[in-house]
C-alpha cells in the first residue's frame, strides 16, 4: 500500500515539475501582435511563413499575429519585425487614418495608438469599445479583423509611394457604341434627385433607424428598376445593418463578377442623434451606382453586375467586410471592384478623381482611367497605396480581389466633410456626373456589353481556352500560346486576336490580317512574362463583336495531359 | 593504359593519370634520349575529334557526339616543357526541346557554334618512336547558338580550362601521328530554362598529325 502510494507521489511530483517547466505550453508560443517590415531582399523560410499571420497589409509593412518565439528568430535573421501588442487576445483593433501629425499624436488620449506607415495608426482601447464612439470625426477608420488571413508577399519590393499626375493610357479599343450610348444617358438631374433624397434621411448614422429606412429606400429603388435585389444582413458590435445588393445576372459568364458600389451610411460625430446629411460622404456614390444601375438594367452583359450599397463604412468597414469575407468564402470570382467614395465635391477647378489601388489591383486603376479617358471625360490621379485602407475597397484588398477607390481628393479637402454642414448645395454636380460616367464606362468595358436593345447581337467567340509551352535552347526560352475557340453564330469573316501583359487593359491586337480559322498561335513569347488574350468575331458586315472572356497563357495547360 | 570508360574521364581520373605520367616522366627525361632523335623545338598539328558534351542539355539539342576541329602548335621551351596553343571549332544543328509542360511536340531548328582558343603548357615523355604526353592551360571560348526560324540569336563569350593527355608516335623525322583525349569545362554563367548555367565543356577524343620543325 505504502508503494502505491509513494508512486503516485511520485507521479504527482513529475506532473508538477513538467507543468512548472512548462506553463500554459510555453510562453514562448503565445501569438503576438507586431508588424513586419516589407523588404524587397526579404525571404522568409517557409516553415517560418506557415506561422506567420497577416492581417492587413499596408504600403511599407504588415500586420501580423506571430508566435513570440518566431519574432526574435525573425529578428536574428535580419526581418525588421516589432512587437505592437503583447497580448491581442480579445481585443478589437482599427486602423485610424490622419493626415496630420499633430492630431495623431491626439490618439493616444483616446486609447492605445501605435504609428504604423504613412498617416496610419493602429489604435485600441483597453475596454473594446467602438473607436467610432469615441474618436473625433476627423479620424478615418477601419476595423481590422482578425479571422482573416492575408497571403504574405514578401519577396515583392514595397511599392514606391504615390504617383502623381494625370496618366497617359493608351487607348485598348476604340469607342464601343453601346458603351457611348450609355454614357450618354447619365443624367445629372438625376444625381441630384438622389443625393437630395438620401440626404432628407437627416442621418444614416448605420445604427440608426434613418439608416435603416435608408436602406428600405435603396433597396426599392433597385427591385422598382427590376433588378434582383436583397438585404445583406451583419453584426458589429451590438448593432446589426444591411448591405444592399443588386444585380444584373451575366449572361455568358455570370459567375464572373463586377461590382460598383458605395456606402450609404453617414457620420458626423459620436451621436447617433445628429443630423448627419452626408451629402458628398457618401449619398454622392450612393446615387451614382443608383444612376448606373438605372441605365445598365437596359442592357445585357458577359458578365455579372453587381451594385451594393453597403453600411457601417464609417464605424469601420464592417458591412463591406462582411461581404467580402463571405464572397470569399463562396468561392465568388469578382474580377473588379469598382467603389465611389466622396465624389462630388471639387476644392479647385477642374476638379481631379483619385483613383487609388494597391499594387495587385493597379490593372483596374489603369483600366478605369483609360475609359474615364475615352467616355467622360475626366481628370485623375492614379495612385497605388495599400496604406489606404479607410474605404469599402480595403476589405476586398485584404480577400485578394482588385479593387480601386474613386475619391474627390485624398487626403480629404472638403472641409464639411464628417459635419453637419454635408449638404447638397456644397457640391459640384457636373464633377459628380463625370465621376458616375467614367465609373459606368469602366464597369461596362469590364463586364462586356453583348447586344442589348439597340445593337442586333453579334456574340463574341465563347469558349476561348489558351495553352502554352516553353520551348528551350542553350541559351533561350520561348513560351508559344495556342489558342482556340467556338465560333459565334452568324455569318462570321473572321476573328482579332487581342494580347496584353496586364489583365484586363492595355490590348494589343497581334494578328495582321483577319483570323478566318478558330485557332491561333502566338510564338516567341518571354517566358516569364503572363499573357492574357480576348477574341472578337468580324461578321460579313465588318462588325466586330465584343470581346470573348479573357483568359491567361496557361490556363487550360492541364488539359495537355488529356 | 589507359582505359576509356562510357562516361569519359571524370576530372580524379586524370589528375591520377597525371601524377603517374609526371612520376615517370622523371625516369624518361629526354637526356637519355639519343642523340639522333633530338627534340624538336616546334611543332605544329592537324587534328579531328569526336567532343561529347557533359551537360545532357546539349546533348539533348544537338546530340550525343559531335564533330571538331583542332588546329595546334607547339614550342619547345626546355626538357620535356613545352608551350601549346591551339585553336578548336565545333559547328553543329540541333532543334529545341519543350521545357515546359512536356506535351506537345514543337521543335525550332538550331545552328550551334563554338571556337575556342586554348594556351596551355606540355610536359612530353618520349620513349624511342614513341612519346606520350599531359597538357593543360586556359581557353577562351566564343559560341553562338541561332535560331533559324526567327532572329533569336545568343553570343557567349567566356574564358575556361582543359586537361588532356595523350601520345604520338613518329613516322618519319618530321611527321608524327597522335591521338589525344581532352576534358574541358567551360561555364558560360548563361542559361535558359533547359539549363540555367550551361557548361559548354566535354569530353573530346581526336586524331591527327603533326608536324615537328
Amino acid at each position: 500500500m505504502s508503494t502505491k502510494r509513494s508512486k503516485i507521489l511520485s507521479a504527482a511530483l513529475i506532473l508538477f515539475c513538467l507543468i512548472g517547466l512548462f506553463p500554459e505550453g510555453s510562453a514562448s508560443s503565445r501569438a503576438v501582435l507586431a508588424k513586419l517590415e516589407k523588404r524587397p531582399w526579404a525571404k522568409i523560410p517557409e516553415q517560418w511563413l506557415t506561422r506567420i499571420k497577416a492581417i492587413q497589409e499596408l504600403r511599407m509593412s504588415w500586420i501580423v499575429e506571430i508566435p513570440a518565439d518566431l519574432m526574435d528568430d525573425l529578428a536574428a535573421a535580419g526581418f525588421a519585425c516589432s512587437l505592437l501588442d503583447p497580448e491581442p487576445e480579445g481585443k478589437s483593433y482599427f486602423l485610424v487614418s490622419a493626415p496630420d501629425p499633430a492630431r495623431r499624436e491626439l490618439l493616444r488620449n483616446f486609447g492605445h495608438a501605435v504609428f504604423l506607415d504613412d498617416d496610419v495608426s493602429l489604435f485600441w482601447t483597453d475596454d473594446g469599445r467602438e473607436a467610432r464612439e469615441i474618436l473625433p470625426a476627423y479620424f478615418e477608420l477601419k476595423h481590422l479583423s482578425r479571422d482573416i488571413r492575408i497571403p504574405l508577399g514578401l519577396t515583392g519590393s514595397a511599392v514606391a509611394g504615390m504617383r502623381q499626375g494625370p496618366e497617359k493610357i493608351s487607348e485598348p479599343f476604340p469607342l464601343d457604341p453601346l458603351i457611348t450610348e450609355m454614357v450618354a444617358q447619365v443624367a445629372k438631374s438625376n444625381l441630384i434627385t438622389d443625393i437630395s433624397n438620401l440626404q432628407d434621411f437627416q442621418t444614416r448614422y448605420a445604427s440608426t433607424v434613418n439608416c435603416q429606412n435608408a436602406g428600405n429606400f435603396l433597396y426599392s429603388y433597385f427591385t422598382q428598376l427590376g433588378l434582383a435585389c436583397e438585404f445583406d444582413l451583419f453584426s458589429f458590435s451590438q448593432y446589426t445593418s444591411r448591405n444592399i445588393v443588386a444585380k444584373i445576372p451575366g449572361r455568358t459568364a455570370p459567375e464572373r463578377e463586377i461590382i460598383l458600389c458605395a456606402h450609404y451610411d453617414s457620420y458626423s460625430s459620436n451621436s447617433a442623434a445628429t443630423l448627419a446629411p452626408g451629402a458628398d460622404d457618401n449619398a454622392s456614390g450612393t446615387a451614382a451606382v443608383m444612376e448606373i444601375a438605372r441605365i445598365m438594367k437596359n442592357y445585357t452583359f458577359d458578365y455579372t453586375l453587381k451594385f451594393i450599397c453597403f453600411s457601417a463604412e464609417e464605424f469601420g468597414m464592417y458591412g463591406s467586410r462582411h461581404y467580402a469575407q463571405s464572397a470569399r468564402a463562396a468561392g465568388e470570382i469578382i474580377a473588379g471592384v469598382i467603389n465611389m467614395d466622396m465624389i462630388a465635391y471639387a476644392d479647385v477647378l477642374p476638379e481631379d478623381l483619385e483613383v487609388i489601388v494597391n499594387p495587385n489591383s493597379d490593372w483596374l486603376a489603369l483600366q478605369f482611367i483609360s475609359a474615364a479617358n475615352r467616355y467622360a471625360p475626366l481628370l485623375t490621379n492614379h495612385v497605388v497605396n495599400s496604406s489606404i485602407t479607410g474605404s469599402d475597397q480595403s476589405p476586398f484588398w485584404d480577400q485578394g480581389y482588385s479593387a480601386l477607390l474613386g475619391i474627390d481628393d485624398y487626403p480629404v479637402r472638403n472641409p464639411y466633410y464628417h459635419t453637419t454642414l454635408d449638404l447638397l448645395h456644397t457640391l459640384n454636380m457636373d464633377f459628380a456626373t463625370s465621376v458616375t460616367k467614367a465609373s459606368l464606362a469602366s464597369a461596362a468595358e469590364l463586364a462586356q456589353p453583348s447586344g442589348g436593345a439597340v445593337r442586333p447581337a453579334l456574340q463574341p467567340p465563347s469558349g476561348l481556352q489558351a495553352r502554352s509551352r516553353i520551348s528551350s535552347s542553350l541559351f533561350s526560352s520561348v513560351k508559344s500560346v495556342f489558342l482556340t475557340w467556338t465560333a459565334p453564330p452568324g455569318s462570321i469573316r473572321g476573328y482579332n486576336v487581342y494580347r496584353t501583359t496586364t489583365s484586363r487593359s492595355g490590348y494589343q491586337k497581334i494578328n495582321s490580317s483577319l483570323v478566318t480559322q478558330t485557332t491561333f498561335s502566338d510564338f516567341f513569347l518571354n517566358p516569364d512574362v503572363w499573357y492574357f488574350y480576348v477574341v472578337t468575331a468580324v461578321d460579313d458586315q465588318d462588325r466586330e463583336s465584343n470581346p470573348s472572356i479573357e483568359v491567361r497563357d496557361d490556363q487550360n495547360n492541364a488539359s495537355w495531359i488529356q | 593504359m589507359i582505359r576509356i570508360t562510357r562516361r569519359g574521364f571524370s576530372e580524379r581520373t586524370l589528375l591520377r593519370v597525371g601524377m603517374i605520367l609526371c612520376a615517370a616522366a622523371f625516369f624518361v627525361h629526354p637526356l637519355h634520349a639519343g642523340p639522333n632523335n633530338p627534340p624538336a623545338r616546334l611543332g605544329l598539328s592537324l587534328a579531328a575529334g569526336a567532343f561529347r558534351a557533359n551537360q545532357a542539355a546539349f546533348r539533348d539539342l544537338y546530340g550525343n557526339v559531335k564533330a571538331s576541329w583542332n588546329i595546334g602548335a607547339q614550342a619547345r621551351l626546355f626538357g620535356n616543357a613545352a608551350v601549346i596553343a591551339g585553336f578548336r571549332s565545333i559547328r553543329t544543328s540541333g532543334a529545341t526541346m519543350i521545357a515546359a509542360p512536356p506535351y506537345g511536340n514543337e521543335h525550332h531548328p538550331l545552328q550551334f557554334g563554338m571556337s575556342s582558343l586554348k594556351l596551355g603548357g606540355r610536359l612530353s615523355f618520349p620513349l624511342r618512336r614513341w612519346a606520350v604526353f599531359v597538357d593543360g592551360g586556359g581557353s577562351y571560348n566564343l559560341s553562338h547558338e541561332k535560331w533559324e526560324d526567327t532572329d533569336l540569336s545568343v553570343e557567349a563569350k567566356t574564358f575556361g580550362y582543359f586537361a588532356g593527355a595523350g601520345a604520338d608516335v613518329s613516322l618519319d623525322r618530321r611527321l608524327s601521328f597522335f591521338t589525344r583525349i581532352e576534358y574541358s569545362f567551360v561555364d558560360t554563367g548563361k542559361g535558359a530554362r533547359l539549363e540555367p548555367r550551361v557548361n559548354l565543356g566535354g569530353i573530346e577524343a581526336s586524331l591527327g598529325f603533326s608536324l615537328r620543325f
